[in-house]
């Protein structure tokens, strides 16, 4: 559990299946965590909670795909916990969500995530949309320095 | 002497003395007795130089006796001397003396009548000092005259000119009414000369009916006897003058009437002026009354003591008008100014300048009035007010609508600013709501969407044919259901966001989403006529979805020809800019032509033409906020043509 590639922050099981599918259709979810919400999304990157001792948190994951509406901490909370903490601070993060509101949208980057993906009811699209994010967080993007 | 002789010599009324040539009396008369008081036997034998002659005179006496012995030469014989000679007092008498020679008996004789002048002679004084006197009294009397005649030819010369020079007109006629004398003026008024005049009458120089009245008047003047002043009208070069015209009567000796004579003055300016001054007098007195019917007064003095007030100002502040005059305007005092706003009043009339402004005052009764006041200095010849003229209205009823009005605004403030922040809540809440259906309804769908491709994917080939079908229909129905979704958010958000006003490049804006759709109609041949669009000014964002829309129909409902035709234009009308996009393909009923533009309603069915009926109730949407309209034409087969104006620069 030293490296984590993907840390997929989603509340909505059918999305998650959906997109760890995709990713594992193309092959790009050997190291890809699941977890249901904010609070463990924070517990798993703090290695604090029901993660605590289990993993080292100097070592984020290289992508972070993060939904914004979920129950307990919400997106918006996680990603500022992660701007806020010098080992998170660099993982880049992709909000991946439904809502295209704009002031979310607008928030988000002021907060100053990396990416913001709107999850098309479209399913080709959508499969389109989560391998080109795999493909270009996992292989060619580089990563922060680790 | 004989007895004849003797008795002349007696009866004689004059002395009679005779002398002998030695002087010596040798007779003397009764008579002589009488004047002289000697008697004959006193004065008989004397020398007559002795007895009458004053000394002065007896030497001259002697000699001229002498001489006339001697020579026969005398100065005196056979004449009348007058002279003086003494009487027994001593007195002198003046005496008129006739010596006549005589002989008798060979002796010369001389015989002397004397004639007791002194009466005559006093009397010859007498009339002499009469005479020189009356002598005196002539001269001066003649003196007096002719200083007389001096003054008065002065007087006459003075009056003469006084006449002549009069700016009245001065004038005498006789009783038939010829002109017997007028002065310079008379010929001035009249532009005629004095040979014109004089000797003629009034027909002569005046037209009838003047003439007929000024000689009535002189006729009333001579009934009367006395002076008479009345007007007159006289016609004159430049129009008829008014003179005031007092005549009198010249008398003779007898006190008989022989002349007439008149002043006249021109009052014909002077009456101008009466009138104007009357019409002046009028015209204040009726603005005075209509100011008191319509406007509360007060008249103040300088001091600011109450001198007038009218009917109006009783009735409003239910004073008499006793109870005012001699006070000042404390007495009408509410407290309710600021006394900063009172010193300005009255530092602005006191300085001599209208003072405008409402002010509150308390009537005798204790109730409230309002009053628009004007109070008005009147300045003296210093510009120093000598008094003050308010003239006020009753504003208190407009001050209460005023108050009313102003409580109204506010609570309508109260209510749209209450309003607007339930607007403002039902917005945010809508927002929130929008936001939720964004979010919430979509991650099913694609739940839906995406298991059922995953169906079709992993088990597709274990499938037959209507299982794929089927499976196909759950995808395009969730599918459908995304994109109302989307057009609904869509429309709500348009609906909520307020458009911000540019100016629209609508050339390159058009250009840019033919291109972008055009890029989806490969199979499809269009061909597109896009004409000159000018600039408006509008929401770039939303005036884009606009052409989005409207374009992508036209593609959408080409319909089965070769070739697509689209065309994009504009024109104006009004102070609107109209731009229309027509095509050539199905068209659409016309008489449903209302129905295109509300929200779900779709003219052709689902299977022909996909759609979800939102993209024209957006567009109406935005073109509405715009303050512009939107329409359409269709006939069916033949194409349709949408329009949408927006308002002019």
């Amino acid at each position: 559990m030293t490296t984590v590639d993907v840390l997929l922050v989603e509340d909505n099981m059918s999305d998650a299946e959906l997109t760890i599918r995709e990713f594992r259709k193309n092959r790009l979810a050997n190291n890809l965590v699941h977890v249901k919400d904010g609070e463990e999304a924070l517990e798993f990157l703090f290695a604090e909670g029901k993660y605590a001792g289990l993993r080292d948190s100097s070592y984020p994951p290289k992508v972070v795909l993060l939904d914004i509406q979920m129950p307990k901490v919400n997106g918006i909370e996680v990603l500022k916990r992660m701007k806020a903490d010098d080992r998170t601070k660099s993982t880049p993060v992709v909000i991946l969500t439904s809502s295209k509101e704009d002031p979310d949208i607008q928030q988000c980057y002021t907060l100053g995530v990396n990416s913001y993906i709107v999850k098309p009811v479209n399913f080709e699209r959508f499969a389109d949309a989560i391998r080109n994010l795999g493909f270009y967080w996992l292989l060619l993007n580089q990563p922060p320095h680790q | 002497m004989d007895r004849q002789t003797q008795n002349i010599f007696d009866a004689a009324p004059d002395a009679i003395i005779v002398i002998d040539e030695q002087g010596v009396i040798t007779n003397w008369n009764p008579r002589a007795e009488m004047l002289f008081g000697w008697k004959a036997e006193e004065v008989e034998g004397k020398s007559l130089g002795n007895v009458i002659i004053p000394p002065r005179y007896r030497d001259a006496h002697q000699r001229g006796l002498e001489r006339y012995l001697r020579t026969g030469e005398n100065n005196v014989l056979g004449q009348t001397i007058e002279i003086q000679a003494l009487d027994k007092n001593g007195d002198e008498l003046d005496v008129a003396l006739s010596i006549s020679p005589a002989v008798r008996n060979g002796q010369r004789y001389f015989i002397g009548f004397i004639r007791d002048i002194s009466a005559q002679r006093r009397a010859q004084e007498e009339i002499k000092k009469l005479n020189a006197t009356l002598e005196q009294r002539v001269s001066e009397r003649t003196d007096e005259l002719k200083k007389s005649i001096k003054e008065l030819s002065e007087s006459r010369s003075l009056l003469q000119a006084i006449v002549d020079n009069s700016p009245a007109v001065i004038y005498v006629k006789d009783l038939d009414g010829r002109y017997l004398l007028v002065n310079n003026r008379f010929l001035e008024v009249l532009s005629i000369s004095a040979t014109d005049v004089l000797g003629k009458m009034d027909l002569d120089i005046l037209p009838p009916e003047a003439a007929s009245a000024v000689r009535a008047m002189d006729r009333r003047v001579a009934t009367v006897g006395h002076a008479l002043k009345e007007e007159e009208f006289i016609p004159q070069k430049d129009g008829v003058h008014t003179y005031i015209s007092v005549k009198s009567t010249i008398k003779d000796q007898s006190g008989r009437i022989k002349a007439v004579f008149g002043v006249s003055t021109d009052i014909t300016e002077l009456k101008t002026h009466e009138e104007i001054l009357r019409k002046t007098l009028k015209e204040v007195s009726d603005y005075k009354f209509a100011l008191d019917e319509s406007s509360i007064v007060a008249i103040t003095d300088q001091k600011g003591i109450i001198r007038y007030v009218n009917d109006n100002f009783c009735k409003i502040s239910k004073y008499s008008a006793g109870e005012l005059i001699g006070q000042d305007h404390r007495i009408i005092n509410s407290g309710y100014h600021p006394a900063e706003y009172i010193r300005n009043l009255w530092v602005t009339i006191a300085n001599g300048k209208i003072w405008r402004g409402e002010l509150r005052n308390k009537a005798r009764d204790g109730s409230i009035y309002w009053v628009d006041t004007t109070i008005v200095p009147f300045l003296d010849e210093k510009n120093k007010p000598y008094q003050y003229v308010a003239i006020r209205a009753d504003i208190t009823d407009r001050k209460a609508a005023e108050e009313a009005l102003y409580k109204l605004n506010e609570e309508l403030e109260n209510r749209i600013r209450q309003r607007t922040k339930q607007l403002e809540v039902a917005n945010r809440e809508m927002e929130a709501f929008a936001y939720s259906v964004s979010h919430d309804l979509r991650a099913p769908l694609r739940g839906v969407v995406g298991f059922a491709s995953i169906l079709d994917e992993d088990y597709g080939s274990r499938l037959d044919e209507e299982a794929r079908r089927i499976t196909q229909v759950i995808k395009n129905s969730a599918l459908k259901m995304g994109y109302l979704i989307d057009d609904l958010l869509a429309f709500s958000r348009t609906s909520r966001q307020d458009i911000v006003k540019t100016n629209i490049p609508m050339q390159s804006m058009v250009s840019g989403v033919i291109e972008e759709l055009a890029a989806g109609t490969e199979e499809h041949s269009v061909e597109w006529t896009v004409k000159d669009l000018p600039l408006v000014k509008g929401d770039i964002g939303a005036i884009r979805q606009v052409w989005v829309n409207l374009i992508s129909n036209a593609l959408k409902y080409a319909g089965k020809r070769e070739t697509t035709l689209i065309e994009i234009g504009s024109f104006s009308r009004d102070s609107q800019v109209t731009f229309y996009v027509k095509d050539n393909g199905v068209g659409f009923d016309n008489k449903y032509r209302d129905k295109l533009f509300k929200v779900f309603q779709r003219l052709h069915a689902a299977d022909q033409f996909e759609g979800t009926g939102i993209g024209l109730a957006l567009v109406e949407k935005i073109i509405s906020k715009h303050s512009g309209t939107v329409w359409a034409e269709g006939v069916p087969d033949e194409g349709a043509c949408f329009f949408f104006s927006l308002p002019a620069d």
